[in-house]
């Protein structure tokens, strides 16, 4: 998530945000500090595909990789 | 010799008779001049000009360049010079090679208008071996979109049913292989593109390993898991592709500096004492599985025990972790491939090819190592589990049959991934992958099974594939589309 110094925004109705949501934010601020401008029209099929990524970079992320 | 002369002694019922000559049985009649390479040309260009117009699997058809080549292949060969197993021999290439001359369309508005200065390295081998080829074949753009309607060219159509997708990215080469224009072609594979096609068309398409093939002056898409090989109608097709084109190019690192083996001294259906792994743990509790397709495959293991085979079950790890690595590597080196113009003309891309590249930019380098660390971790648990004690592993290809073109929508994702295919793996880890047809389901459409090898052990897969496909193959069989005879597809089991 993005840190640009305000409290971090936890999401509607002070709920903590859906992982989708956080993977959206997540990756508007890669692009963001990429300077890559994305078009809107394109913007949800680009988020549908980097949402179950962003899963799968969590899942690499609790494999012991000496236990496969 | 007559067309029909040529073909006596077959059961095919395919779209004319040279085209069911065998790339061998070509090969014997050609040097005995019983025909000649511009009849086997014209006679596929024939078929292509009477049927491509439904299929779409060629974007451009090199005719007088073909038949040219074709006329200097059989001066060389009265002239007692042979240069190899598809001396003479029509092909294609997916538009993604090189050829000299010719335009590299990648199926994209950025490079429509791209015209190469020089060979690839598989066209430049299948020029020296004397090859003739046809033209450049239909692809999702740069190797990686979808069967979308907003690129240069129409997406190829299943030859079985063309309101069914043919499967991507190397689309032309499957289609063209099993509608019988072409006994072999030639595509890439970087995370089924061949085992893909291969299997929705019924074709046989080999991933081989990683290295084997140079992809010099191929348009790269994810260079650690890009492999090129051959499509072919058989497995000896198959087996004489790879012939022509594997061994090392010092243009490219990846490439084994090690002269290819035989592949075509062992395709007698021999395969006693051959160790034969399996695990259905990835797809046999699956419910998106057609029964089919596991009763398939345990036919196949079957009829390999029954000709002295040693079959035993293997554990392979699990599939997802194959999956997510696969995926996070090759989302990574496919973004930075095409970052600068992802950046730049955003607009030029289709919609699902933008869309299935630009989630790499999330990739970070945290990311991208762990993944490249499991991917080691997990090649060395299939050398170490499987393939220390085994010549072939057997698992699913293709989990279903081919989707029809109204599931995919014009944004990415569509709504259920109806060709899920279990090709990744190996292409993560480099192992030779073979995607072998085993008839069709209750749909009629065709169905196969993956052959996978120890590294460089693709005579393996060749020796294990040629037994099945005598008994499953169904070889003798084309779509009704191309030949007009009647649909036969459910005429044996």
């Amino acid at each position: 998530m993005a840190h640009d110094g305000k409290e971090e925004d936890t999401g509607a109705h002070g709920t903590e945000p859906s992982p989708a949501e956080t993977a959206d934010r997540e990756f508007a601020s890669v692009l963001a500090r990429l300077g890559i401008e994305m078009p809107s029209d394109l913007a949800p099929g680009v988020l549908a595909g980097y949402r179950p990524m962003r899963a799968m970079m969590e899942l690499l992320r609790t494999v012991e990789t000496c236990d496969v | 010799m007559s067309e029909t002369d040529a073909m006596s002694g077959t059961d095919a019922t395919g779209p004319g008779d040279l085209a069911e000559l065998t790339v061998a049985q070509a090969g014997a009649l050609l040097r005995s001049g019983e025909i000649t390479s511009v009849q086997l040309a014209e006679h596929a260009l024939g078929l292509i000009e009477a049927h491509d117009a439904a299929l779409h699997s060629f974007v451009l058809v090199t005719r007088d360049q073909a038949l040219e080549r074709a006329r200097q292949a059989d001066r060389e060969l009265r002239g007692g010079l042979d240069r190899g197993p598809l001396h003479g021999i029509p092909y294609a290439l997916k538009d993604i090679f090189d050829a000299e001359g010719l335009p590299t369309t990648n199926q994209s508005r950025l490079t429509v208008s791209d015209v190469a200065a020089g060979d690839s390295a598989v066209e430049e081998r299948l020029r020296a071996g004397g090859g003739v080829l046809l033209g450049k074949l239909a692809t999702y753009e740069f190797a990686m979109g979808g069967p979308s309607p907003d690129l240069p060219f129409p997406p190829a159509r299943n030859p079985w049913h063309t309101e069914h997708i043919p499967s991507g990215s190397s689309s032309g080469a499957g289609v063209a292989v099993a509608a019988g224009f072409l006994r072999v072609a030639f595509g890439s594979d970087t995370a089924g593109s061949m085992r893909g096609p291969a299997f929705h068309c019924g074709t046989v398409g080999l991933k081989p390993t990683y290295g084997l093939v140079s992809g010099h002056g191929a348009t790269p898409l994810a260079p650690t898991m890009d492999h090129f090989g051959p499509l072919g109608w058989t497995v000896a097709d198959t087996a004489a592709a790879l012939q022509a084109v594997a061994g090392p190019d010092p243009r490219d690192p990846r490439t084994r500096d090690a002269p290819a083996p035989d592949y075509l001294g062992g395709l007698t259906g021999d395969v006693k004492g051959l160790r034969v792994a399996y695990s259905s743990a990835w797809y046999a509790h699956d419910p998106e599985t057609l029964p089919e397709i596991t009763e398939g495959i345990e036919r196949a293991l079957a009829h390999l025990e029954g000709l002295g085979a040693i079959v035993e079950e293997c554990k392979l790890p699990a599939y997802e972790l194959f999956n997510a690595c696969g995926r996070i590597v090759m989302a990574a080196e496919g973004f930075a491939t095409h970052e600068r113009n992802l950046r730049e003309e955003p607009r030029k891309f289709g919609r699902i090819t933008y869309q299935k590249l630009l989630p790499g930019a999330g990739v970070g380098a945290a990311d991208l190592l762990r993944a490249m660390e499991l991917r080691r971790r997990l090649t060395e648990a299939l050398d170490q589990r499987v393939f220390a004690d085994h010549d072939v592993l057997i698992t699913a290809c293709g989990q279903t049959t081919a989707a029809r073109f109204d599931a995919f929508p014009l944004d990415w994702p569509p709504p259920r991934l109806a060709n899920d295919m279990q090709t990744i793996p190996f292409a993560l880890t480099g192992h030779p992958a073979m995607s072998l047809p085993l008839g069709f389901a209750g749909n009629g459409l065709p169905i196969g099974v993956q052959l996978v090898g120890p590294r460089f052990g693709e005579a393996g897969l060749f020796r294990a594939g040629t037994a099945l496909e005598a008994e499953f193959g169904r070889r003798g069989t084309r779509p009704a589309l191309t030949t007009g005879a009647p649909d036969d597809r459910h005429a044996t089991a």
